[in-house]
């Protein structure tokens, strides 16, 4: 039951997003990608290019996406709402919380205590997208497999990224027009 | 009422279908709207709910614009701004996703896709860095033990990340515990 397994899914990711779009991205891959196989590593990345560049918080634009990609409209809705569910009710849990002890403590221990984990679930994304951009997967690091324009349009975008303050839409727009430039002119067709 | 349930509706709606650039920017949008036009909520108050909105899972601008809704029109309010905050990207998601196939033999556009992975690799090294920062910014050993145990735990033994969030939960929440326990100042 394709719905049922949309609604788990994006119930879990829902209630375990802590830290932000990025953060939640290798949540959703381990999910998506490697558990259930609705998409591939490289479609994968396609989205994060495509909710980037749409208006709409990053997590919600992926699950609507892999929604609408795996069951049509319905699985949109039940994907995008699975999503959002468990944080409406956590955040009106806290709200309460909030006006009767006007403080959040204990909570934010426990938050301070996710930080390196949310760190690492970056990291390792960071890692598994690196390895498929740069050689189609870190399974397969080799030479042949080496792709010669990515690696230099990474770092540079990498180095504008830390040292001109560019945003990540930028970014992300600027190597794909320079990329499709360069795999133009070298003849290199995906 | 109604009259305010639906400006919260259309307000939510409209700064998610113009705003780009992801979550900070939506809230900025919303302070703007709520406190400064509107006068619905006070300055003090949205800095309260933004610092919940951070502590709860999931997206910060959909648990902001949630908790401005519960605020000014309980639950009814809460999903209004809710769905408000949500349909727009889910609609225009759900069109791309629909024609992606076509969209993706179109072979300018799948070279700029491709193009496009350079600088998602590029993204996430940058976001992982900054976020690694943060966390050994306090220079404690604790956080450094706790950054390394929950990569290697996450990377090279792929351990579920459910899990590792779990356990490093615990761990802070314990740490917060026993440092106030023994009076000192976080």
């Amino acid at each position: 039951m394709i719905y049922l397994k949309l609604l788990q899914t994006f119930l879990l990711i829902g209630l375990f997003s802590f830290g932000g779009g990025y953060a939640s991205m290798e949540l959703i891959r381990t999910r998506v990608v490697a558990q259930q196989h609705w998409m591939t590593d490289a479609e994968f990345t396609d989205i994060i290019s495509i909710a980037e560049m749409t208006p709409g918080p990053l997590g919600i634009n992926i699950a609507s996406f892999v929604g609408t990609r795996t069951a049509g409209i319905r699985g949109t809705l039940i994907a995008t709402i699975a999503y959002a569910l468990p944080a409406m009710v956590i955040v009106m849990i806290l709200a309460n919380v909030y006006d009767r002890y006007r403080s959040l403590h204990g909570i934010q221990g426990v938050l301070k205590g996710l930080r390196p984990a949310v760190a690492a679930m970056v990291l390792a994304a960071a890692l598994k997208l690196t390895g498929s951009a740069w050689w189609g997967g870190l399974e397969q690091i080799s030479i042949p497999n080496t792709n010669w324009i990515s690696i230099p349009v990474s770092l540079a975008m990498l180095i504008l990224l830390c040292k001109k303050k560019l945003g990540p839409m930028q970014a992300i727009l600027s190597s794909g027009v320079i990329g499709a430039i360069l795999y133009a002119m070298l003849g290199i067709v995906p | 009422m109604n009259r305010k349930l639906w400006t919260l509706f259309k307000t939510c709606f409209f700064i998610s279908a113009c705003t780009f650039g992801g979550g900070m920017v939506i809230i900025s949008m919303l302070q703007k709207k709520f406190v400064e036009e509107l006068h619905w909520i006070e300055q003090d108050e949205i800095m309260d709910m933004v610092a919940i909105a951070q502590s709860c899972p999931g997206v910060m601008a959909v648990n902001t614009s949630i908790i401005i809704g519960y605020h000014i029109a309980g639950m009814l309010g809460a999903i209004l701004t809710m769905f408000g905050t949500i349909l727009p990207p889910m609609i225009i998601l759900s069109i791309i996703s629909l024609f992606y196939v076509q969209f993706r033999n179109n072979l300018i556009i799948a070279l700029i896709l491709k193009g496009m992975q350079a600088g998602v690799a590029a993204v996430m090294i940058h976001v992982a860095a900054t976020m690694m920062k943060n966390v050994l910014k306090d220079k404690k050993l604790l956080s450094l033990l706790m950054l390394i145990g929950a990569s290697a735990a996450a990377i090279v033994l792929q351990i579920d990340i459910i899990f590792i969030l779990i356990v490093c939960g615990i761990i802070g929440g314990t740490s917060v515990w026993i440092s106030e326990k023994r009076g000192e100042k976080i």
